[in-house]
């Protein structure tokens, strides 16, 4: 019985062990995905700080210059640098993806929380809204807003926040509903706490790891859904160092200057690559049922 | 201004000398298809209203135009067999031939022609053809075989306008029964068999073109690739048999084996426009100040990757080029000069203005930047709008919703008057708001003068006004070739356009 008792131990402790290792490596991964962004924050931040040219600067002496060590990314057809065009390109990306993400997720997270909490007609009428907004294909819907708005950063941002939107609204909706129901909130309310105050202190807290994850995870997509409508030309307008832009620029030269088309399309994989394993990273460090 | 649209991909389509394709003593082979890459599809099926230069590939297939276009830039009889022209040059006598049939079994003949003509001058058309005939004061047809126009005022480049692949003979009754919005009824050497937009048209033979004996192929598929890679891909693996090449993609041909490429001059312009009807362009000054800070040779080596010249308002190879264009003023980069100028136009520190430009064609957006690049060096600040084609047009036919723009267009005809007129004359069909009294009268004068040596004068100073007074300022003009597989013969490359009744494939 004893060497039973034993065995079983041991198995539970080498679990524990593998899933703490599997835990670590996931750790991992979100650390590194918390060093790419750190790595593309810094850059946008001080772009200065890491390129030795002027990223509109065109120079007629070394145009379509493969990478060396004078242009680590070589150059495009105008002569300007790519090092220093991915790396002020960060700054359009970022912008417009945080941006983004702020304007969608408080838009959405305030419709999605009203609509779970009051329920009935009001939600009925939100979740409706929200459901006209998810019939169109995000990436068209985003199209559809610039068509009318006109192309240009601050529409790329309207646009992309409100294709959006019904994805943050549906997430906090439903993290409400799951809430709603638990006994601290009824006690809350039958203690006569205002709704104001029963969502604000008792509700609200209680959903943000939920929210949290998924805000992180929404900035791969924006990231990747800004560049796709840069690409297509509706956003920045040239000369602005732009990641999708570029890639659009090299469509006719990349057969024979890959590097044209090489490096930014690099930056955007990274930079999405950063924020999915941050996500994941932190999903599985928040969520109660990962911890077993 | 309208007219515009026939662009620049195309531009190559039109303007040509011949290249003798099948100079080798070779009997042509009857049958097969010929694939032909184009790059864009028709916007109307009516040839008096198209105005893109898809629409010109396609149309002129099917129908036929009273002249033609030779390999050298020569008028030659096509449904006309001769003509006459009267002293006074006002009387212009076109002999038809007598056994041309449209695509429905019906003979053409001189009441058909006295329609066409008749059509394009009329303003409910709308065709932008119009103020190539509107001279004729009357039409007169004494047998069904002859054709007589008399003109109002001479008009030197009257001929050729018959020639221009646009001027499409078409039977009334395809207009009367309103089927032309769907269908096309020629007199030419192809027939539609089947359209899939997006993606080609197959065009078959005529039987009963009246060409004897041709043509050759048997089909013609024009198939819609517009992606420079793409392009170069299906002429490696022969899915392509022709195609034109210019700018960019000679990066991909250059190297390419087994294609045969034939460079032919082409008559067309890049230009940056200026809306001289209205503030701040409506100053000659700030004009030409903008001129003399732009480096041509820069915006040639990075969006041509070098496959283009500079050009002049006359570009070599038309009636009225003379070879010291480069001392025209604003035709060297000057940013002392310019900085000057743009004290005395009052913009002592630099203005800031909205270049608006199209997605559509590839180098356009390349272009403007270098443009707003080398601006910035005299603190004038450009900034780019970039817009799809058709917010384009509509932005640019408004004169209130531009102030410069930047874009390209071939011409269909050999002569400076076509594009000159049309442009700079204050009556001219597409005018961009520049008026002036003496451009006016040379391009007057030069309509009505018939002797070479005064036109060519004529229009040598009609430039030296134009580059002075900047309304535009001319950028490049690109290098075209068509490439082929080696087994394509016969094609007729013409400066206005390429005919593929000759053409025939030896495999």
């Amino acid at each position: 019985m004893a060497s039973e008792g034993n065995t079983t131990d041991d198995t539970r402790r080498k679990n524990n062990k593998k899933i703490l290792l599997r835990r670590i490596l996931r750790q991992k991964s979100g650390l590194l995905g918390a060093l790419l962004i750190l790595l593309f924050l810094t850059t946008a931040a001080f772009p200065g700080l890491f390129s030795n040219y002027d990223p509109l600067e065109m120079n007629k002496k070394h145009r379509l210059e493969a990478p060396s060590a004078q242009f680590w990314f070589g150059t495009d057809e105008f002569g300007r640098d790519i090092f220093s065009r991915v790396i002020f390109g960060s700054r359009i990306s970022l912008f417009i993806s945080f941006f983004t993400v702020v304007l969608a997720n408080i838009g959405g997270i305030i419709m999605g929380v009203l609509g779970g909490y009051f329920g009935g007609m009001r939600d009925n009428v939100i979740m409706r809204m929200m459901d006209v907004l998810f019939s169109f294909p995000f990436i068209l819907l985003a199209i559809l807003i610039i068509a009318i708005t006109g192309p240009g950063v601050f529409n790329v941002i309207i646009s992309l926040a409100v294709a959006y939107l019904p994805y943050s609204a549906r997430i906090a909706r439903g993290a409400v509903l799951a809430v709603k129901e638990s006994q601290y909130v009824e006690a809350a309310k039958a203690s006569g706490a205002s709704d104001l105050r029963v969502i604000g202190k008792y509700i609200m807290p209680n959903i943000t790891a939920p929210i949290v994850v998924y805000v992180t995870m929404s900035f791969a997509f924006a990231l990747l859904s800004e560049a796709g409508l840069q690409f297509l030309g509706l956003g920045a307008r040239p000369p602005i160092p732009s990641w999708g832009l570029m890639l659009n620029e090299t469509r006719g030269i990349i057969e024979f200057a890959p590097w044209t088309g090489i490096f930014p399309g690099l930056a955007i994989a990274l930079a999405v690559i950063g924020f999915n394993l941050f996500g994941d990273g932190l999903r599985d460090l928040l969520d109660p049922k990962m911890k077993q | 201004m309208f007219k515009k649209k026939s662009l620049f991909v195309g531009l190559s389509i039109l303007l040509v000398l011949c290249l003798a394709v099948s100079v080798s003593a070779k009997e042509p082979k009857y049958g097969g298809t010929l694939v032909w890459r184009v790059g864009a599809e028709t916007a109307s099926m009516d040839p008096h209203v198209a105005n893109t230069l898809g629409s010109t590939q396609l149309l002129s297939r099917i129908y036929s135009t009273l002249l033609r276009y030779d390999e050298s830039a020569n008028v030659v009889p096509y449904i006309a067999e001769s003509w006459k022209v009267s002293e006074d040059g006002l009387t212009y006598t076109f002999k038809l031939r007598n056994d041309v049939y449209f695509h429905n079994g019906r003979k053409l003949t001189s009441a058909d022609i006295k329609y066409n003509i008749e059509r394009m001058i009329d303003p409910a058309t709308g065709s932008p053809r119009a103020s190539r005939f509107n001279l004729v004061n009357k039409i007169e047809t004494p047998d069904e075989y002859t054709v007589v126009f008399t003109l109002k005022d001479p008009f030197a480049p009257f001929l050729g306008n018959f020639a221009d692949p646009n001027a499409m003979i078409i039977p009334r009754e395809i207009v009367e029964d309103e089927s032309i919005k769907k269908k096309a009824v020629g007199t030419g050497p192809f027939m539609i068999k089947e359209m899939v937009p997006g993606d080609y048209v197959l065009l078959e033979k005529n039987p009963k073109y009246f060409v004897k004996g041709l043509p050759y192929l048997d089909q013609l598929k024009l198939k819609l690739i517009t992606e420079n890679s793409a392009i170069a891909a299906s002429m490696r693996s022969k899915a392509v048999d022709f195609t034109v090449v210019w700018g960019a993609m000679y990066k991909f041909f250059d190297k390419m084996k087994n294609i045969r490429m034939q460079d032919v001059p082409v008559f067309a312009w890049a230009m940056l426009e200026f809306n001289s009807s209205k503030p701040p362009f409506d100053n000659a000054k700030l004009r030409l100040a903008l001129a003399y800070a732009i480096d041509r040779q820069e915006i040639i080596d990075a969006v041509m990757l070098g496959n283009a010249k500079v050009t002049a308002p006359v570009p070599e190879g038309m009636k009225g080029y003379s070879a010291d264009w480069k001392t025209l003023a604003g035709y060297q980069v000057d940013l002392e000069k310019a900085k000057a100028l743009l004290k005395e136009a009052g913009y002592p520190d630099g203005l800031k203005f909205e270049l608006k430009t199209s997605t559509a064609y590839a180098p356009y957006v390349p272009t403007a930047q270098v443009i707003q690049s080398n601006l910035k060096k005299i603190g004038v600040e450009a900034e780019i709008i970039p817009l799809e084609w058709g917010a384009y047009i509509k932005d640019i036919t408004n004169f209130d919703t531009w102030v410069a723009c930047f874009h390209s267009f071939p011409s269909y005809t050999a002569d400076p008057d076509a594009y000159l007129y049309r442009w700079f004359h204050s009556k001219g069909a597409w005018n961009i708001g520049f008026s002036d009294p003496v451009v006016d009268e040379l391009l007057d004068l030069g309509r009505r003068l018939t002797d070479v040596s005064s036109r060519q004068m004529v229009y040598r100073r009609a430039q030296v006004r134009l580059a002075q007074l900047a309304p535009a300022v001319y950028t490049w003009r690109t290098r075209v070739s068509y490439a082929m597989q080696p087994y394509v013969n016969g094609v007729t490359l013409t400066p206005p356009t390429i005919y593929f009744d000759g053409a025939w494939l030896d495999k």
